[in-house]
């Protein structure tokens, strides 16, 4: 099967401040995306500092130091333009989104809030406040709770990505922090900035290179976290008590690959196979489809630069929770022992390839696919080519891989739910450790 | 973009829409049913939103499940949802694939099977959808609310339904409610995307729906607005740790042509940094965390609500104060041009954003369609904007927003979290010492 696509003609080049700038024209719509991305998240925070990559980032969104921050708003808002800003764990995805008529006002007031960002101690505390507000509302939502735990769990608190914002942590940062951390972590090198709307390569060029180009700064790149993952000798379970649930909310995983991981796109298809395709999966199938345990389940890949992590999650009524796990660790080992049929390859394949164009409709998925590709080190063709790399993949490539990459025979299981009715249930898998919701992950 | 958008109904009644869109090959097919809630009696409360999960369980030609595997082996996806008014099956496929999606559809609106063992296993599933729903202690807590705003009305019930009627309502009931409501001439069958011409789309419509026999009892109801409204005040103690007051005022229908103005309204007081009440109650005052507020019109009548987040040292008569002095001063000094004029450009701004998506044009042509009678009430809406005078708008929020309408839910949480006390007392504090 074939998938046909090719990219927009760009222009890109590394600005001499260390930008990698694409030019993008699509004259579709009056409309203009300036988006930037920068090569740090919240793996760049500090121990007991988490939140600390977040509150830089919304606090830039806060405006310039040449304007109040109500100024900065009241001149966005007016000519209907949209900010946004995205910390992801290992970069920062910063952006407005205009109508093309707007641009000559907002670009550049966009590119001085990036560049020379007021950091307004008013605005930090408010900040500050919006998100301990929000942590709070955090402990009222299973999946978040389950999510939290599973990371500290599978990764231990030495690791990056086993430690979480929370209340503790939020409350310690100062103003001071925020501001070295934008200091020393944001800056040109490495970023990459997509402009992209209805303009000319060379009009683009002629109006904005130049505002683009005069942000010099160093910027420390290098998070100097340990990214090594322990390998799980045991079941680590964790149970959160939510006496007033009906329902039980459980994440079971283990550790996965990287993104540049050779098999990261076989096992990529595995997984669509066992828990991520929706109702064309195997944990649907079993768990929703045959005995209606569940409103959704599924089964997730997530892969970063240098690890990753593969989970399965789903929700059921509290008193079915040991039978749902019990089923999904079947569903799991007999697709790990037998992988998958061609026939469920093909029709993966299929939706891996069918689905492309979804991920390509429109200025902000071209935009982000772009920022994605160049992140880890990716041009066009990857895309362009994507057929060659799906079409060779068959049954036997899989069953490899899974046994290669992917045989666990330990997992973390997380539920969250009612303890006095869970405990039991979870016996077999192996010895509990208790929280409350409003514990430290870290406590026991 | 009206020019663009065209239409036919076939002999028996369904009414097609379509819209060309070739920049990328995909396309969107959409069939929106106008039954929901609204049609539902004590028996079958959330009977449309089981029938929507039924119909991804197995028609005439197709298996359990297949619909879904089907879509999803070309790598398309598919969805449906439940409301009051409508029911909304979405499919979005590469474009090569449109017929097959026609197919199906057409097969679920007539031949659904129900069978009774996979309606029983559906049946624990959306009991399942049902307790995570109500595990939300906010998400329950608005359910109340909502019940007691809509009291006496075909909303009054939410397209949850009621634990009960999901637990006993019949498969012989089902199938009378889906035989009555699922019938060409009570559906809209939208599509855009990439597809060569709506003649040729036409014909293939005819082939797939043309043979469907219109239904026998699909009249339905006649705008039904809100009974005399008072006001009402409700406290709910919840297992939250954020306090939030939710004030809700009932409106006018969505066709309704102050529907318009109260959400240029609603634009100015509540959405974004610039809205009246973030200036006011979260940064003048800082008596709230965070402040919003939205409409949600429907075909008979709807709800425009506001809310507010705050940290408990703060009183909730405070905030409930704070947000009405905001709809007051709206009442009494109306609005600037400036504000006007920001409203235009956010609402230039995400339509045409909006425009990218085949499916997201879908949805908003079938809901304007199906809720407000005409897909061109989408459409117009901005140069609708142009016309609205400042007295227009004044005397839009004078007839809907009013204190002897207004339903007041104040959430407290169970247990106060000492650390977001102390923070909302600092940041008290601190401006005062600038």
């Amino acid at each position: 099967m074939d998938f046909h696509y090719t990219f927009p003609a760009i222009d890109e080049q590394v600005l001499s401040n260390g930008i990698r700038t694409v030019w993008l024209p699509d004259f579709r719509h009056q409309v203009l995306t300036v988006t930037l991305q920068i090569p740090s998240g919240r793996f760049f925070d500090s121990a007991g500092f988490e939140g600390t990559a977040e509150l830089t980032a919304g606090l830039m969104l806060k405006g310039p130091s040449s304007l109040t921050s109500e100024e900065f708003a009241e001149k966005l808002e007016h000519a209907g333009a949209t900010l946004f800003a995205d910390v992801k764990e290992e970069y920062t995805i910063i952006g407005v989104r205009i109508l093309f008529r707007e641009a000559d006002t907002i670009v550049p007031l966009f590119w001085e809030m990036v560049t020379e960002p007021s950091l307004d101690a008013k605005e930090f505390n408010r900040l500050k406040k919006e998100m301990l507000t929000g942590l709070q509302a955090e402990f009222a939502d299973p999946s978040i709770l389950a999510n939290r735990h599973f990371n500290a769990a599978l990764f231990g608190y030495q690791h990056p990505a086993g430690r979480n914002r929370s209340m503790e942590t939020v409350k310690r940062i100062t103003l001071a922090q925020v501001t070295e951390f934008y200091t020393k972590v944001i800056g040109p090198v490495n970023c990459c900035l997509v402009v992209a709307g209805a303009c000319t390569i060379e009009d683009m060029k002629n109006r904005w290179e130049h505002l683009f180009e005069n942000w010099h700064k160093s910027s420390d790149k290098d998070s100097k976290q340990n990214h090594t993952v322990s390998v799980l000798t045991e079941n680590r379970i964790r149970i959160i008590d939510k006496p007033e649930y009906s329902q039980a909310t459980v994440i079971l995983g283990h550790q996965g690959i990287p993104e540049l991981h050779k098999n990261r796109i076989p096992l990529a298809i595995a997984n669509y196979i066992l828990g991520g395709g929706n109702f064309s999966s195997r944990l649907m199938a079993r768990i929703r489809t045959e005995t209606g345990k569940t409103y959704g389940i599924n089964s997730q890949l997530n892969s970063l630069k240098h690890f990753g992590t593969f989970t399965i999650e789903t929700s059921t009524q509290t008193g079915q929770l040991g039978d749902v796990i019990r089923s999904i660790v079947d569903v799991y080992t007999t697709f790990i022992h037998s992988g998958p049929t061609e026939e469920e390859i093909k029709k993966a394949k299929q939706f891996v390839l069918g689905n492309m164009a979804f991920e390509l409709e429109g200025l902000n998925n071209v935009v982000e696919k772009l920022l994605w590709l160049r992140f880890y080190g990716r041009e066009n063709s990857y895309i362009e080519n994507f057929s060659s790399l799906i079409n060779p993949i068959d049954a036997n490539l899989i069953s490899q891989v899974l046994q290669s990459d992917f045989a666990f025979s330990h997992f973390v299981i997380v539920a969250v739910g009612r303890e006095t009715e869970i405990t039991a249930q979870l016996k077999e898998f192996g010895s509990p450790k208790y929280f409350k919701p409003r514990d430290n992950p870290f406590r026991k | 973009m009206l020019d663009k958008i065209k239409e036919q109904k076939l002999d028996n009644g369904l009414k097609i829409i379509c819209l060309q869109k070739d920049d990328t090959p995909v396309v969107s097919v959409q069939v929106w049913y106008k039954t929901g809630s609204v049609n539902e009696h004590d028996g079958i409360r959330g009977a449309s939103h089981i029938l929507e999960h039924m119909m991804f369980r197995g028609s005439e030609k197709v298996a359990s499940e297949e619909h879904a595997r089907r879509i999803n082996d070309v790598g398309g996806h598919c969805n449906a949802f439940t409301a009051e008014d409508i029911t909304s099956y979405i499919n979005s496929v590469p474009k090569d694939h449109l017929t097959m999606v026609l197919e199906l559809e057409a097969d679920r609106m007539q031949n659904l099977t129900l069978d009774k063992e996979l309606f029983e296993t559906e049946r624990k599933v959306i009991i399942e959808e049902y307790h995570t729903y109500m595990n939300n202690p906010v998400a329950k807590a608005f359910l109340e609310f909502r019940t007691t705003f809509y009291e006496d009305h075909p909303y009054q019930v939410s397209p949850l339904g009621t634990l009960q009627d999901i637990q006993s309502v019949s498969r012989d009931a089902l199938e009378s409610y889906y035989r009555r409501w699922y019938t060409p001439d009570n559906a809209i069958l939208v599509v855009v995307g990439d597809f060569s011409s709506p003649d040729m789309l036409f014909n293939l419509i005819a082939e797939e729906f043309g043979k469907i026999n219109s239904g026998k009892d699909t009249v339905n109801r006649t705008e039904i607005p809100l009974k005399s409204h008072s006001s009402r005040w409700m406290k709910r103690r919840v297992d939250f740790d954020v306090p939030i007051v939710l004030t809700g005022y009932p409106t006018p229908a969505s066709a309704s042509e102050d529907a318009l103005p109260l959400d240029i309204l609603q634009v100015i007081i509540s959405q974004g940094e610039t809205s009246r009440m973030h200036k006011e109650i979260v940064r003048k005052q800082s008596l709230a965390v965070m402040a919003g507020g939205m409409n949600h019109f429907m075909k008979h009548t709807g709800m425009s609500l506001f809310f507010a987040a705050f940290t408990p040292d703060t009183s909730h008569k405070k905030i409930e104060a704070a947000i009405k002095t905001q709809i007051e001063t709206i009442k009494k000094d109306g609005i600037s041009d400036k504000e006007i004029e920001k409203v235009k450009n956010i609402t230039l701004t995400s339509r045409t954003f909006e425009l990218f998506s085949a499916e997201h044009l879908c949805q908003r042509i079938g809901y304007s369609e199906t809720v407000d009678g005409d897909y061109r009430n989408w459409v117009r809406k901005l140069e609708d904007l142009e016309k609205l005078t400042r007295d227009q708008l004044i005397e839009a929020a004078r007839k809907y927003w009013r204190d002897d309408r207004k339903h007041t839910l104040f959430l407290k949480p169970k247990k106060v979290n000492p650390l977001l006390f102390v923070v909302g007392l600092i940041r008290r504090i601190l401006p005062k010492r600038k």
